[in-house]
Order: structure tokens, then C-alpha cells, then sequence
């Protein structure tokens, strides 16, 4: 069985004026121990997307849809019921994460009292020793415990921040651009960590990021989003090799490459559309070289591509089942 | 110097520095030190000629945006010595400031806050041309301004020239940015960062078109960035720096595909590919670099580096040719160690 | 600037304090213009009736103790209190931004000069110094506008100060430099115009400031004798206040309405302006 499960997700965000819709129709499947990526550019729903799912959303988004975390659904739960979950079961790691620590209070002793809210009444020694070890998953020393968060690196910062998240053994663990505001060096040593602690843990993960090479150096699993949008989902070894849809293909062409020639590069024309307005074909319709009548007229659903055991699948019109012979 | 408007270089940077004071700093071992300084760049030299790019690479912190902001003049500094066509650059701005504020321009990160808010795109495009006499009249500045936007793709231009900032996207707002520095046909241009704050699918439009627009007119270019493939792309040489010095400097693909300093190693191979089928091994080091004070008088990337010798604390290794305009400051590595 | 036109009447719609505000403060206005317009008596005029009542005799709000109507004084004395209150407040205002501006942009020793010297205004006992003022150069109603303005521009000075250094660090500031504007022209052309909305809300608060300042010296005696105010009204009826109290209570009122007016669009600027700031961030 999935370990989460979302089914027909909308988010809407209702303004005075106008409603804008920020996630359409989304579905999504984690296995257990899977990693996967859900890339996007600024205004595609990834980031809304994860949040609809643990209801950290403003009062004015609107959700409907399913969201099943092993089995029960998180969008029909009481607020006790998704308290238990939430921390316990699924955990957050945003980019600024560490503004949620008080500049006033050691660094450990603020674990401590997340671990008591969660769990109240456990010893002090049982907490500490939880908290060492969490260090030391985190490659951090135990010295930290005794600091203040503004002793402490940006890169480190996302360490306690990681360390914080695991402390109740979740499941789930969501990371909402974790890694983006840290240096590329920095970037890299957190990232192999979470992938050493992925296999200790037996974690599954959610990577939201708009860096591509994060994903493809992360994940096993890779969606796609543009506008609201899944453009494209599958395995990161198929969909980042040879991306059918034109708009991932158009997104990894606009990364320039480091290894061999220096070829054009190649951003894609035009803008995101006005996510206010229902569109009547493919959201990416007015932006692809490749677009048809059909694509302005009707929306494209997901459909598989690829064999019965890659479970790739694009929303395409120009890519249907087998016959994708286009360049 | 007697060098004149003869000299072969547009630029030519000399041992500049900048350090800033900072006031009262506890020290690891708990001790208060009451003025310490800064020293965010830490004697900086290179040189440009007409229409050549400079990318400059390296961590936040490493000094790169101050560089740039010194480049221009946006802060004197500290020390060292800043030559344009062999004069010296804080001369010149005392000299004719409007002169020298038209021969350098510099392109921002954030072109969200570019513009002042308050203005229509017309008075933002128009005022500068008019500040520094191009154009004869209103009606030919506004003739100049509406032809730009239509060649780089802002059209129909007139519609964009009474918008206000806000009503444009990030990617419009930055190619408009490097339009109005290019109006005024400057010799020299500091780009710092100019697409890390835009989506990556109009990034690339953004490069091209700067790449075109100083080819076009023979501009010399710094361009500053964290992200090493886009520097690649744009620039004709490239230079690493690490905590407020150039630790590795040269041709792009000799620098990049034949790195000989630890750290511009470390840099290049932890850079993600796009493709996960290709892995290659990433250099792990410790730590993050530290604020750039009292370094030390060895090199200062000794304590992080994962193949220093003993003799790394001592002095700092000199920036040394190594062949073909390839300069690498390392001791241990490369042809320097020897000379 | 449209858009901020309809912005600015939405506001309107939501927020109840400037919009009473406005309202109360075109009343005050009409009646100041229009005082010979709407006065019923000559308010110079000694009449016989001394000291009667509201209403009796055709005198609405009654007369004071050398039989003067105190419906067309209060009419009068408006246009006094608004003056002083307007005049004050804007040199309050023009001095503060410069100063203010001028310290936030160019930092360093000039900021610091100009930060010692706003310490020195704000230690200073504002009301004694108008004092002092007052009796050495008579109570001439003009000295009385400048001095208030001239010791209460130090708030406005720190609110642009404050603006000034936050907006110099912005890009666009950055970018004029660059583009070879000069410091002058930065300075007007964007810091100030970018900073000045918070002094805005501020001055028309001190406008309610001044009109009391006028009010407590012309209570004291240092009122200018040669017009009618408020403050003086006030100051006339103190010694019949057991007996006559509509003498002094009347035009206190409207000192108190005039006062919580200029308060009400103060404060409803700031709450129209600062979710605004954020939100446009």
C-alpha cells in the first residue's frame, strides 16, 4: 500500500475579487522508502501542493481532494487527530526553518520542549540521549547542544532544523526548498547526509525544490509541475534522461551545461499564464513550440508513457501511450 | 602610470582591498575584541580588455558582490588601486563623475527593487539618458528608449512605457535593467548575480541577451554568480574566489574542466549534474567558510583543504601562471609549488 | 497615482476613523472659511447682554463676561487654531524630513551631528523654551506658529532618519548612484518621496499638538491679544466657571473635537499605510 496517497487535490485561493487556482487535479502516489521530487518554477504549486496536504495553508485556500496517509485521509481529520499525525507522522523541513527557533534559548534546550510537547513526561536523560543521537545522524557535534541559534552557520542551522524534524521518527519527511538558501558546497554535504539517513531511517521523502539537479542527485522519483499543474511524473532515471513533455524538456534545456560544448542555450518564450483564469486547453499550451488546436482546446490528462513498469506518465497530447516518435 | 586612453586594458584591478570595521567581536575563547576588521576583499587583481567577460565564482561571503560594488565605485576602497584606460578609477569619479558613472554600469540581483517604485518605466528609461546628454530631445530619447525595447522583444514597446515597475514580471524588470545600462553605452559592466532571483526558464533569455548586447558593443563584463554552469556559458575567463582573494584564475574551460586549486575542486564537484545518470563523485569538506578575520598567514583555505601540508599555514601561496594565463595560488598543487 | 486614488477611497470605505475624521475636519474647515458667512454676531462686539446663558437673547452658545457672542468667537477662533495647527505642523514637517533625510542618507559624521543635535530638542522642556520665547519677543501669533514648529520636528526627523536608512540599502538607491544621479537628487527624487509617508500620518497627528500648545500658552496669558482663539476663550471664562461654565467649557469642546479630528486622520493614515508596506513588499 501507498504510504501517501493524493488523489484529485485542488487549492484554491479565494480572494475578494477573484479565485486563483493555485493546484489542479493533482495525483500522486508515495511508496514507502521512496524519494521523490516535485519540481516547478515559482508559481507552479509545488510548494501549495505540500501544504494543502498537511492543512498549512491560509484560511482563503480552498482544498479539495484526497490526500490518504496510510489509508486515512488527512483532509477529513479533526485537529486532534491531525496533530497526532503531523511531527509523529510527517515532518516539515522549510527553507527557513531556523527562524522558528527563539535567538533567546540554547539550542538544545528548545529540542527539549518540542519533544515534550510531543511526548510529555519522558525523562530528561531519555530527551538528552534522543537528541545526541540525533546529532550525530546530522553531523553535528554535541557542543550545539549548549549554543544559541545565532552561533550557529546557515548550513548548520538546517542541520538542527533536519535533526528536529526526525525527532519522533517520522515516516514522512516533507523538505520544502530545505537546502536552496545554502551554498552549493554546504548544499551538497546535506544533501548525501539526507540520503545516508533516508537508508538509516527507512524514511520515505517529499523534496520540493525548483533546482533540478537536486532532485536528479536525490530522488528516485521525479514530478514535474507548471501552472498547477503535473506536467510530468516518473522515475528521475526516465524523466530527467528523456523528457517527454515540452515543457520538462523545455525546462532542462534552459539549465546551461557544465560538461561538454557550450551549446545555445534556450530559455522558454512567453510568461506564466494568469492562474486566475481556468484555462480551456494545456496550461502550457500558449508557451510550447509544439502546441496544436487540440492543445488549446482540451486539456490533456495523464496518460501512461513508457512500459507497464516505469509508471511514467505525462499530460500530453502529443504524447500518447507508445507513439512518441517526436523529437 | 603614464598610461592614456592608449592602454590595452579597459580594467585593471591592483591589489584592492576592502575591509570594513566591526565593532566589539566575541571571540571564540570568550574574549571581547573591541575593533576588528572585516577584510571582505583581501587584495584583488586582474585585468580586462575590450569586450572580454570576467566571471567571478565562489561561495556567499567570498567577497564577490563587494568586488563588484567596488568595481564601480558604489564604495571607495580600502586600499590597492582600480585603473579604467590607465586612469585611475577615483580620479576619474572626482574628475567628471558623470563621465565615469556613464563608462560603468552595474546590473543588479533583485530587479524587483531596481526601479524606484514610484515612477512609470518611461521616466525610469529617459532620466538617465537625460542626466548624462544623450539624446537631443524629449522626442528622440522616447524614439531610442521604444526602439531597444522592441529589439530585445518588449513589444509593442509602447505599451511598457507607462507601466509602472510592479506591474512587470521579474524577467521583463531585469531586461529592462540591463536596456537602461546599455542606453548609455558603457565600456565597463559589473553584472552581480543578474538571474539567480529569476525561474530558470527565462534565465536563459536573460543571458543571452546580455551576452549579445556586450558582444554588440565591445563592453568589458564582470559577471558575478554562485552558479558555475552559467558562468561558464557567459564567460571567456573565470576567476574562484575564496574569502576575499582569487585563489584560481584563467581561461573558463582550462579553470573549470582542468581545476588545479583544492578548493575550486571542491567547488566544481559539488555542483549537481542535471543528469542523474551521470554521478560523479563529489570532494567532501568540512565545515563552511568562515568570517574573513585575522585568516591567518598561511593560505586560507589550509584549514578546510583535504591536501594541506604542513608548510600551507605558513605563507600565503602567490597567484602563479601555470601556463597559458592559468594562475592557481596553492603551494601544493600545480606548477606553483615549484616556482 | 490613480491606483492609489482608489486604493485610498477603498480605505475609506473600511476604516471609520478617517473617514469620521475627513468629515469632521470639512466641517471645521467650512466653518472657518465661511466664519463671516455663518457668524451671527460681530465677534469684536461688546454687547449688552453679559454673561447670559445659551440661547437666551439670540446668543446660541450664549456670551462671555464682557457680553462677546461665543458662537461667531468659536467661528473665528477656528480659523486661529487651524492656522497655527497647519503652519506649525508643516515646518515641523519640512525640518524634520531635511534633517531627518539628510542624517539617514549620508550616514556616518553627519548623521552623527545631526542625531546629537535632535537629542539636544527632544531633552529640552519644549513648553518652557515657548515660554521663554513668548516672553521675550511678545506673543505675536507668528512667533507662536514658528516656535511650536521649531521644537517639534525631532519625532519627524527620527521617523525619516529611520526611512532614510532602510531605504538606502534598496537596490533602486543603489542603481541611481550607478546611474550617476547625484546625492541631492537621490535624495528628493527618491528617499524622500519613498520615506515620506510616515511623516504624513505623523504631522497631522502634531497638528492636534500645536492647536493645544496654543491653547495651554493662551490659558496662561501669552496668548496674542490681537485675535480671537480658543485658547484665550478658555483663559477669559476661568473665573466664572462655577457660575458660567459654558464660557470655558464651549470652546474647550472644540478644542477637544479639533484635536481628536486631526488625531483621527493621523492614526487612520498609519493603519491605510503600514499593512500597505508590507504587503508590497
Amino acid at each position: 500500500m501507498a504510504l501517501l496517497e493524493i488523489k484529485n487535490f485542488n487549492v484554491t485561493y479565494k480572494m475578494k475579487e477573484k479565485e486563483v487556482y493555485a493546484v489542479q487535479d493533482a495525483c500522486l502516489e508515495l511508496e514507502p522508502q521512496d524519494a521523490i521530487g516535485i519540481v516547478g518554477e515559482s508559481g507552479s504549486g509545488k510548494s501549495t501542493l505540500a501544504m494543502g496536504i498537511l492543512r498549512l495553508l491560509p484560511r482563503t485556500a480552498e482544498t479539495t481532494g484526497e490526500a490518504l496517509f496510510e489509508g486515512s485521509d488527512l483532509m477529513q481529520m479533526s485537529t486532534e487527530e491531525l496533530s497526532k499525525v503531523r511531527w509523529n507522522e510527517i515532518a516539515v523541513v522549510f527553507q527557513k526553518s531556523m527562524n522558528a527557533l527563539s535567538p533567546v534559548h540554547k539550542i538544545g534546550k528548545q529540542m527539549e520542549d518540542v519533544y515534550l510537547i510531543h511526548k510529555p513526561g519522558t525523562p530528561k536523560k531519555a530527551i538528552r540521549d534522543r537528541i545526541y543521537e540525533l546529532f550525530r545522524v546530522v553531523n553535528l557535534s554535541d557542543r550545539v547542544y549548549e549554543l544559541y541559534p545565532h552561533e550557529l552557520s546557515g548550513g548548520m542551522m538546517q542541520r538542527i532544523s533536519i535533526a528536529l524534524s526526525l525527532i519522533m521518527t517520522p515516516k514522512l519527511l516533507v523538505m520544502d526548498e530545505a537546502t536552496t538558501a545554502l551554498d552549493v558546497v554546504t548544499q551538497s554535504q546535506i544533501l548525501r547526509e539526507i540520503i545516508q539517513l533516508q537508508e538509516q531511517l527507512h524514511l520515505t521523502r517529499l523534496m520540493i525544490t525548483h533546482d533540478v539537479s537536486v532532485v536528479s542527485s536525490t530522488c528516485n522519483k521525479v514530478v514535474v509541475m507548471y501552472a498547477g499543474r503535473i506536467m510530468e511524473k516518473g522515475r528521475v532515471v526516465d524523466v530527467l534522461v528523456n523528457p517527454k513533455h515540452p515543457y520538462t524538456q523545455g525546462l532542462l534545456k534552459s539549465f546551461p551545461s557544465f560538461h561538454g560544448e557550450k551549446t545555445d542555450l534556450r530559455g522558454i518564450p512567453g510568461s506564466l499564464p494568469d492562474l486566475s483564469v481556468r484555462p480551456t486547453g494545456c496550461v502550457f499550451a500558449p508557451r510550447c513550440p509544439y502546441a496544436t488546436d487540440k492543445c488549446r482546446t482540451q486539456l490533456p490528462k495523464l496518460q501512461s508513457a513508457g512500459d507497464e513498469t516505469q509508471n511514467w506518465q505525462v499530460a500530453c497530447h502529443l504524447v500518447g501511450g507508445e507513439e512518441n516518435g517526436r523529437d | 602610470m603614464g598610461a592614456t586612453e592608449h592602454s590595452e586594458y579597459v580594467i585593471e584591478v591592483d591589489q584592492v582591498k576592502k575591509w570594513y570595521v566591526q565593532k566589539k567581536v566575541q571571540k571564540k575563547d570568550g574574549k571581547v575584541q573591541r575593533r576588528q576588521q572585516i577584510k571582505a576583499v583581501d587584495g584583488v587583481s586582474f585585468q580586462l580588455k575590450r569586450g572580454e567577460t570576467l566571471g567571478v565564482i565562489g561561495e556567499s561571503g567570498c567577497g564577490k558582490s563587494t568586488l563588484g560594488r567596488l568595481l564601480i565605485q558604489l564604495e571607495p576602497p580600502t586600499g590597492g588601486d582600480i585603473r579604467l584606460f590607465g586612469e585611475s578609477s577615483q580620479a576619474l569619479l572626482k574628475k567628471d563623475p558623470l563621465k565615469f558613472r556613464r563608462s560603468c554600469q552595474m546590473i543588479f540581483q533583485n530587479p524587483f527593487d531596481t526601479f524606484d517604485p514610484r515612477y512609470r518605466l518611461k521616466k525610469i528609461l529617459m532620466d538617465p539618458m537625460k542626466l548624462h546628454g544623450i539624446g537631443a530631445s524629449e522626442e528622440e530619447r522616447m524614439q531610442m528608449v521604444l526602439d531597444v525595447l522592441e529589439q530585445s522583444g518588449l513589444t509593442p514597446a509602447i505599451d511598457y512605457v507607462d507601466r509602472f515597475p510592479h506591474e512587470l514580471s521579474g524577467g521583463q524588470l531585469q531586461r529592462i535593467a540591463i536596456l537602461r545600462s546599455m542606453l548609455l553605452n558603457p565600456t565597463f559592466m559589473v553584472a552581480d548575480e543578474p538571474v539567480s532571483m529569476l525561474d530558470v526558464s527565462i534565465r536563459a533569455d536573460i543571458i543571452n541577451m546580455l551576452e549579445n548586447l556586450v558582444k554588440q558593443k565591445n563592453t568589458a563584463l564582470v559577471f558575478i554568480s554562485h552558479d558555475i554552469a552559467t558562468t561558464r556559458y557567459i564567460s571567456d575567463k573565470v576567476a574562484v574566489m575564496y574569502l576575499g582573494r582569487i585563489v584560481e584564475m584563467g581561461p573558463t574551460d582550462e579553470v573549470l574542466h582542468n581545476p588545479q586549486h583544492p578548493y575550486t575542486k571542491v567547488l566544481i564537484s559539488n555542483c549537481a549534474s542535471l543528469n542523474p545518470l551521470e554521478k560523479q563523485e563529489a570532494i567532501a569538506i568540512e565545515g563552511e567558510p568562515p568570517t574573513p578575520i585575522d585568516n591567518g598567514p598561511g593560505c586560507y583555505f589550509a584549514p578546510r583543504c583535504y591536501c594541506a601540508e604542513a608548510h600551507c599555514s605558513e605563507r600565503y601561496p602567490e597567484l602563479t601562471d601555470i601556463g597559458g594565463g592559468h594562475f592557481v595560488a596553492c603551494s601544493c598543487c600545480g606548477a606553483s609549488g615549484r616556482a | 497615482m490613480k491606483k492609489k486614488m482608489t486604493a485610498f477611497k477603498k480605505e475609506l470605505g473600511r476604516n471609520s476613523q478617517l473617514r469620521t475624521g475627513l468629515i469632521l475636519l470639512i466641517i471645521l474647515l467650512v466653518g472657518a472659511i465661511g466664519a463671516p458667512l455663518f457668524a451671527t454676531h460681530d465677534p469684536f462686539k461688546l454687547y449688552d447682554s453679559i454673561r447670559v446663558a445659551p440661547g437666551v437673547d439670540g446668543f446660541w452658545f450664549g456670551t462671555d463676561n464682557l457680553g462677546r457672542d461665543i458662537y461667531s468667537q468659536i467661528l473665528y477662533g477656528a480659523r486661529t487654531s487651524l492656522e497655527i495647527g497647519i503652519i506649525a505642523a508643516a515646518i515641523s514637517a519640512v525640518v524634520g524630513t531635511l534633517l531627518g533625510g539628510i542624517a539617514g542618507y549620508f550616514g556616518g559624521a553627519v548623521d552623527k551631528v545631526i542625531l546629537e543635535f535632535i537629542n539636544i530638542f527632544v531633552m529640552t522642556p519644549s513648553f518652557f523654551l515657548i515660554l521663554i520665547i513668548v516672553a521675550m519677543f511678545g506673543s505675536n501669533i507668528r512667533y507662536v506658529m514658528i516656535v511650536i514648529g521649531l521644537t517639534s520636528w525631532p519625532g519627524n526627523a527620527r521617523l525619516m532618519r529611520a526611512q532614510a536608512i532602510s531605504l538606502r540599502e534598496r537596490t533602486f538607491v543603489r542603481a541611481a548612484q550607478a546611474m550617476g544621479e547625484g546625492r541631492a537628487s537621490i535624495m528628493f527624487r527618491h528617499i524622500i518621496p519613498n520615506g515620506i509617508f510616515p511623516i504624513i500620518a505623523n504631522t497631522t497627528m502634531q497638528i492636534s499638538g500645536a492647536i493645544l500648545t496654543e491653547a495651554g500658552l493662551s490659558f496662561l496669558g501669552l496668548g496674542d491679544p490681537n485675535v480671537i482663539s480658543w485658547g484665550q476663550m478658555i483663559s477669559a471664562g476661568k473665573q466664572y466657571l462655577v457660575k458660567c461654565p459654558w464660557i470655558s467649557a464651549i470652546p474647550g469642546i472644540f478644542v477637544v473635537i479639533t484635536v481628536l479630528t486631526f488625531f483621527m486622520i493621523g492614526e487612520g493614515l498609519n493603519r491605510f499605510i503600514s499593512p500597505k508596506m508590507q504587503s508590497n513588499k
